[in-house]
């Protein structure tokens, strides 16, 4: 067991969750960079706060809830500043990342609440509590972002 | 392939660099190492009277910061742009507070106009009602976003059973200020429903508004249930009886 500030836990940690936050990110920030500026925080706040965690499923539920919202944060700063979130958007690193592209074209709500079911394999239940909202609202998220990306995809692929 | 198995396959392909890695664990380290060496600062031994000023400046400090809260223009501005600002207009409704003795929950104040565009890729306009809460502990202590919300914040609809309306909240957006969080309600046109009473719920987080925590009297009135013995509290949105649309409000409902 490794204690909190030790140089092998921060490295099993990043090692262990940094790849998904940064991939949370992503569905919302659509920008490689910016969503690794939202993993670093997120990191950073862990560090500051120490909280206490039941287990690692508890970890990863938390680090995630606060990559989300930090990069939520972030997107509607460049909102302030007036900046169309189009123009900012790169959409994928690879142009042949359709499935991505799609998820992106979502609005901010659906894409998270995608991304948790389909990328991270969370329930509704386990969804809701990882952005703190209720389990229908989440599950009404789902259904209409699974709509749109069926409407997007013209029946080529199934959902 | 499914769109699971390929969104899956995608999104596998970015990563982390080692580069990135390291520089954040540096990091990390440095952020943790500052934060024993406060605590160690703080375990040193003060002067009776060092202590005293201490804790007074601090107590006035913390009862400035509080007792200012931003307006629901100030607070939508801040999250969705001066656009979103602008539907609450300037008048400076009174805050109304519910306080449980841990938390306190402040309506700000609420407004319908045209969902303000956050869509990449779409043009999106949607009639939409907004609402905006403050939440901030009763004794003081600065309530930080990244912790989630304290308390449910749920829209009712009298007449209808509270599980049936959950899903008019479209989303919520926050923002922390002094140790203050504020939240940016955006709801489906809940002016439809004006012919009867608009409210929002405090709950306690993470709960489904199942009819034991939640229903109606005789009444049509929304009511906590007899077992449910969390924060309460319920306020009345003030709404505009001339945009009532019954038979709008009965197909949104439909959708639930």
């Amino acid at each position: 067991m490794y204690s909190f500030a030790s140089d092998e836990y921060i490295e099993l940690i990043v090692k262990t969750y940094g790849n998904s936050m940064l991939r949370a990110a992503y569905a919302l920030l659509g920008n490689r960079d910016d969503a690794e500026d939202a993993v670093q925080e997120a990191f950073i706040k862990l560090m500051e706060k120490k909280p206490d965690f039941k287990d690692d499923e508890h970890l990863k539920a938390w680090l995630l809830r606060v990559t989300i919202n930090i990069s939520k944060n972030m997107l509607k700063a460049s909102w302030r500043k007036n900046k169309s979130v189009t123009q900012e958007i790169s959409y994928t690193e690879n142009e042949s990342d359709e499935m991505l592209f799609c998820v992106m074209k979502l609005e901010e709500n659906y894409r998270t609440v995608i991304h948790l079911y389909y990328y991270e394999g969370y329930s509704i239940k386990e969804i809701a509590e990882i952005l703190k909202l209720p389990s229908a609202t989440v599950g009404t998220r789902l259904n209409r972002g699974r709509a749109k990306l069926r409407k997007m995809l013209e029946g080529d692929v199934s959902i | 392939m499914t769109f699971k198995e390929l969104y899956v396959k995608e999104m596998d392909e970015m990563s982390l660099s080692e580069a990135f890695e390291v520089r954040t664990a540096t990091l990390m380290k440095q952020t943790a190492d500052r934060k024993d060496e406060k605590a160690f600062m703080k375990r040193k031994p003060l002067k009776a009277l060092a202590v005293a000023v201490i804790i007074i400046a601090f107590l006035s400090a913390t009862a400035f910061a509080f007792s200012y809260l931003l307006s629901a223009k100030e607070v939508a501005e801040n999250i969705g742009g001066e656009q979103l600002g602008e539907l609450f207009g300037d008048s400076a409704a009174e805050p109304q507070t519910i306080s449980n003795g841990v938390y306190d929950v402040v309506f700000l104040g609420k407004a319908s106009g045209t969902r303000f565009n956050k869509t990449v890729g779409f043009e999106v306009e949607e009639s939409r009602t907004y609402a905006v809460f403050a939440i901030k502990k009763t004794d003081g202590t600065p309530l930080s976003l990244t912790e989630g919300m304290p308390v449910q914040l749920a829209p009712v609809i009298e007449g209808y059973m509270p599980f049936m309306t959950w899903g008019v909240l479209e989303g919520a957006s926050g923002m922390e200020k002094d140790g203050v969080l504020y939240y940016l309600f955006d709801y489906e046109n809940l002016e439809i429903f004006a012919d009867r009473t608009v409210s929002v719920v405090v709950l306690e987080p993470d709960m489904f508004p199942t009819s034991e925590i939640l229903t109606l009297d005789e009444n049509g009135s929304i009511i906590y249930g007899e077992g449910y013995d969390g924060i309460r509290g319920i306020f009345n949105l003030p709404m505009d009886e001339s945009k009532a649309d019954p038979e709008a409000a009965k197909e949104l409902l439909g959708n639930y």
